[in-house]
């Protein structure tokens, strides 16, 4: 799986591209909280390009979302293909996260609750 | 079955989690599978191969794990099996859902099976290990079933018969 990684001043966006399965699920994690530990704690995730998913990859998703939450952040999905919104529907996932048919949507949930908060 | 057979011993090594997922694509697409059929069939395929990995063989590098292929006009059947010595129970397959508690990070892969695939099935092998099938009902008519599958690349040993 390919992780590119987009620096915004307020948030970060990671696209993947590939697979997410058990595979490649310790580097997108990795990834990730290498950048929550430096206090980057808003983050996109785009999986327009995923074209699989499995448990594997849900449940470091879910690892993942604990560990932002934890750091009082957020993790927000963005553009999931309609068979890939399915599984996050059938395992109830969709209830915990955050997910937005754009990356701009994302985006902007993000920077709103961001001006709220604060 | 009466159909067509296309097996791969597949050893944990290098990308093995790709060349499984490379094979069941390549039959998903020569059954005339729809993308989101191929999707539920490959997230099933993927699910058993990982339990055999992790739970069956326990990760260990020298064992296989053997995906088996079996397919006819109505139906296409998965059979994976590992070396390990886990029993049917280990996998809970009367009481998986894929909704568990939405904190939990893993136990969802059985449930998902069980919802997406049309049948499924684990039993102990005689030499050991477990195999879980796994059946889906063909509902196109536009496979190519007769069409040779190409072998996957170095380190999966495929064989196909009729």
């Amino acid at each position: 799986m390919e992780i590119r990684v987009t620096e915004n001043e307020d948030y970060i966006t990671l696209s993947l591209k590939g697979r997410l399965d058990f595979a490649s699920s310790s580097n997108l994690k990795e990834e990730i909280l290498k950048r929550v530990a430096q206090g980057r704690n808003r983050i996109i995730v785009n999986l327009a390009q995923i074209d699989f998913i499995n448990s594997s990859g849900l449940g470091t998703l879910v690892s993942i979302l604990k560990e932002v939450r934890l750091a009082k952040g957020r993790l927000a999905l963005s553009n999931l293909a309609s068979y890939v919104e399915e599984i996050f529907e059938i395992t109830q996932l969709s209830h915990i996260f955050e997910i937005y048919p754009s990356e701009a949507e994302a985006h902007e949930a993000l920077t709103a609750s961001r001006v709220n908060v604060s | 079955m009466n159909g067509q057979i296309y097996e791969l011993t597949i050893y944990p090594e290098n990308d093995h989690f790709g060349r499984c997922y490379a094979a069941t694509s390549e039959i998903a697409r020569r059954l005339g599978f729809d993308p989101e059929e191929e999707f539920r069939f490959a997230v099933c395929v993927s699910e058993a191969y990982t339990n055999a990995f992790i739970h069956g063989n326990k990760s260990n590098p020298s064992k296989s794990i053997n995906v088996v292929f079996a397919w006819d006009e109505e139906t296409v059947r998965v059979d994976v099996e590992d070396q390990g010595e886990a029993k049917p129970q280990a996998l809970h397959l009367d009481d998986s859902r894929p909704d568990i508690d939405c904190e939990k990070s893993g136990g969802r892969g059985v449930g998902i099976m069980k919802l997406f695939a049309d049948r499924m099935e684990v039993e102990e092998r005689q030499e050991g290990g477990l195999r879980v099938s796994i059946s889906f009902r063909l509902r196109r008519k536009n496979s190519q079933v007769g069409v040779l599958l190409q072998k996957s690349n170095g380190g999966v040993n495929g064989n196909q018969s009729n």
